[in-house]
């Protein structure tokens, strides 16, 4: 069943439509919800609870913007909801305030040598370092960066503007390029007191 | 062009514009190659976090929660049903009491398809699935009761998986209700009883042996 007929019947409550809509979308929705969250148990509840809001308001889709764009803008504002009832720190996306000043963190100049991140960026790496970004940023990396979506699409999805949608990305980046080098810092700090204690042990 | 002329380009240049005056400073600057393999190695690696699928049960939640705010035309349930059998996959395990469940669904197929009008289906269907239905109560009481593993998150999914399995038993009883000469339905139905007793199965396990 194409998308279109899926929809036009779902909004008559045809079961299978239904059922065909979460087949089509159910993937994106979830990744976006697990990248967004980090926990299983909790994106399976948002991705519910995304595709529930769905089917209320489906009989309300008239067809102004694309279809998976709609429910995408849905799900980040579930996903997004979601945060900020669990009072992690939000993001407005008009914010334009730096990185090192959202987080109260020490700043650092982005472009002192420093440990490499070419080659050292795992996929654990990576999501610890997206976990810790503010929520407006986290949404824009996922979506872009995870997910593919273009700038013009995220605007949508986001309520932003283009330039708002590249800006946040690059500061997402850039705040990303700082977690990673941080992370690596603290592993590198263990290994040598790690390595600092077997060698006190031993003598 | 200096460094922090190089930042207020890197924006537009990670969006693919080239102006010669970066090229040049990055062709001399250290720091900034960095700067730019790293952004660029961040770029590359969120695409490697993908995407994935959502465990069948998410399916299950909406459509039972769908079914019980009405949003759906009842006639839709036959086409909902084959996925019924995705919701758990099944663990390997297998008590006495699952045994017995699985045997009774079994003998409950033969017996119900020797009916020959509705309304002995009906009966008939009724008749085999209490003794299971009993059955499966009886076990539940006990392992709910006895669920007390250190992990409260794993106890509250078990609690939570075993009331969706309950709403599609109930969903299941009623399309069988409503055509009770159709098989599907009712292999649906024994379908949903198997999963519960999966589900009683492995919560038993757990207790037997909490991680």
């Amino acid at each position: 069943m194409p998308e279109a007929e899926a929809i036009r019947r779902a909004q008559q409550g045809d079961g299978a439509a239904f059922e065909r809509i979460y087949q089509l979308h159910s993937r994106r929705v979830y990744s976006l919800c697990l990248r967004m969250v980090s926990n299983t148990a909790e994106a399976e509840d948002l991705t519910q609870e995304a595709f529930l809001q769905l089917f209320r308001k489906i009989s309300s889709f008239r067809g102004e913007s694309a279809f998976s764009t709609w429910l995408h803008r849905l799900s980040v504002n579930v996903v997004l909801m979601k945060l900020r009832k669990k009072r992690m720190p939000e993001t407005s996306l008009e914010e334009t305030t730096e990185p090192d000043e959202e987080t109260g963190g020490p700043r650092r100049d982005f472009g002192v040598a420093d440990l490499q991140l070419t080659g050292s960026v795992d996929r654990v790496n990576l999501q610890r370092a997206v976990d810790q970004l503010p929520p407006g940023y986290r949404a824009i990396f996922v979506l872009h960066d995870v997910q593919g979506y273009e700038h013009n699409e995220i605007a949508e999805i986001m309520g932003c503007s283009i330039g708002n949608s590249k800006s946040q990305l690059h500061k997402a980046r850039m705040r990303l390029r700082e977690l990673l080098h941080e992370n690596m810092r603290n592993q590198a700090r263990e290994q040598r007191q790690a390595v600092k204690s077997e060698a006190a042990g031993e003598g | 062009m200096q460094c922090n002329d190089f930042r207020d380009h890197l924006l537009v240049w990670m969006e693919g514009e080239r102006a010669p005056e970066a090229e040049a400073h990055l062709r001399g600057c250290g720091n900034c190659r960095e700067l730019l393999a790293d952004l660029e190695e961040i770029r590359v690696s969120g695409r490697a976090l993908g995407e994935v699928e959502p465990p069948p049960r998410v399916w299950t939640a909406v459509r039972a929660q769908l079914e019980e705010e009405g949003l759906t035309r009842a006639r839709g349930w036959r086409t909902w049903l084959p996925s019924f059998g995705m919701i758990w996959p099944r663990p390997a395990v297998a008590g006495a009491t699952l045994a017995v469940l699985v045997a009774g669904a079994f003998l409950l197929g033969i017996e119900v398809r020797n009916y020959n009008n509705s309304q002995r289906w009906t009966q008939g269907t009724e008749a085999a699935t209490r003794p299971i239905d009993t059955n499966l109560g009886n076990f539940e009481l006990h392992e709910v009761s006895a669920l007390h593993g250190p992990n409260q998150a794993v106890n509250a999914s078990f609690q939570k998986n075993l009331q969706i399995v309950d709403k599609y038993i109930a969903m299941c009883e009623k399309s069988v209700r409503e055509e009770p000469e159709n098989e599907l339905a009712r292999d649906y139905l024994y379908g949903a009883y198997q999963q519960k007793a999966d589900l009683l199965a492995e919560m038993s396990e757990r207790g037997e042996n909490p991680q």
